[in-house]
């Protein structure tokens, strides 16, 4: 839990000591949806479009930027059914009943940015982020509620977009994959985040 | 202008947002779970059953209400003898293969929790007019009650009983469990414990 913590101090200090450079520093809000894939989309397969994000960057160098994500994204499922499991210490179980699932996934990342064009109306840029996912799953079932969650270690590589005409707000479009390692309390994250908002220059 | 833009999209986060979205009625709340011990063959093995009464257990205040036993043991009783099984009514002049035993357990839960800090999650949607996007200021407290009723069913393993260490198996078992209230308790009590029996295909001997 302390790297965690480290890690987010780590990310505010950058982003604090950079925003003198040329103000292009910058905070954003976005709207985030996820598409869940492998063991994450196993559990909950639909596309979420449940998700927030706040971001910020400053520049240290005219085209690298360094900062900070934080976002919350929400994935949910309903079925119903019978359903039959044999894991239960050599019983055959068969349960019939309607299944909620949820996944809650909440990423805190040190970024690193490289921006292409930084004069232009259009800015493309690639980039990562490493830190930290925390995250929950739960299944309700019958009047039950099962749940799993904690921290795992991840690292999100992304690519984006940012429109603007040079003012102090401009368009931010980005699509991240993210990936956060297998824990002893749950299996590998895994999904696709398309953000689309506002940054706010010269924060 | 920059101020209002955050607060479009903060508001536009808590409309979007809930950690656990979605409704679910009260029969969604209904399930069924049933356990055999793998690789037990019935067929040839068992093939008659003695069952008595239901027994009850009772908590959180719950009063016992019997008025259903003699339903809920007609019911088990069609089921098992339409997989092929054959009652024994007296076990003092024969002995049964398995003996069944029935037990209702009723709990009720209360309590109460403070929603100040989600308002946009929770029963509580309907109270606030739906979409309706503002809050109260202080925490408010919701309080709730609601009893859940669970028939257990067991199939102790009679024939292969241990009487030298009084030890019996349990060789298969199933349980209904669902929330009493609403309308329908009773069609869906009879769902549930026919879904019992469905979902164990391996109890029919015929």
């Amino acid at each position: 839990m302390k790297k965690y913590i480290k890690m987010i101090v780590l990310a505010l200090v950058v982003f604090t000591a950079t925003e003198g450079f040329g103000q292009k520093s910058f905070f954003a809000m976005t709207y985030s949806t996820t598409m869940p894939l492998g063991q994450t989309k196993d559990f909950i397969g639909n596309y979420s479009w449940r998700g927030f994000a706040l971001e910020g960057r400053g520049m240290v160098t005219p085209n690298i930027a360094m900062g900070g994500y934080a976002a919350w994204n929400v994935l949910y499922d309903k079925f119903s059914g019978t359903f039959v499991t044999d894991r239960n210490a050599g019983n055959d179980v068969t349960y019939t009943g309607t299944q909620q699932r949820y996944f809650n996934s909440f990423p805190l990342m040190v970024t690193g940015f490289y921006q292409f064009m930084n004069n232009r109306k259009v800015i493309p840029y690639v980039g990562t982020g490493i830190g930290a996912y925390h995250n929950e799953e739960r299944v309700d079932i019958g009047v039950w509620s099962i749940y799993s969650r904690g921290w795992q270690f991840g690292f999100q590589p992304e690519a984006g977009v940012m429109l603007g005409n040079g003012g102090d707000t401009n368009l931010l479009i980005s699509v991240k994959y993210n990936y956060g390692l297998k824990t002893k309390e749950l299996p590998a994250y895994s999904g696709l985040n398309i953000n689309i908002g506002l940054a706010f220059m010269g924060y | 202008m920059k101020r209002i833009s955050y607060l479009l999209i903060a508001a536009m986060g808590v409309m979007l947002f809930a950690c656990y979205p979605g409704t679910r009625s009260i029969s969604e709340s209904d399930l069924v779970i049933t356990a055999n011990e793998k690789g037990k063959v019935y067929k040839g093995e068992y093939r008659t059953y003695y069952m008595d009464s239901v027994r009850h257990i009772v908590s959180g205040g719950a009063e016992i209400d019997t008025t259903n036993d003699d339903k809920i043991l007609a019911l088990v009783r069609k089921n098992f003898n339409a997989l092929g099984w054959q009652e024994i009514a007296d076990p003092s002049t024969e002995t049964p293969d398995v003996y069944i035993v029935n037990t209702s357990i009723k709990a009720k839960n209360t309590g109460s929790y403070v929603w100040g800090g989600y308002p946009w999650y929770g029963p509580g949607w309907g109270w606030w007019g739906g979409w309706y996007p503002y809050y109260p200021y202080y925490p408010a407290v919701g309080y709730y009650s609601y009893q859940t009723g669970t028939l257990l069913i067991e199939m102790l393993d009679v024939k292969n009983a241990d009487p030298t260490e009084e030890r019996i198996g349990v060789i298969w078992n199933g349980a209904a469990q669902g929330l009493l209230e609403g309308s329908y308790i009773q069609s869906r009590a009879e769902n549930l414990i026919n879904q019992i029996f469905t979902q164990s295909p391996y109890l029919n001997i015929k």
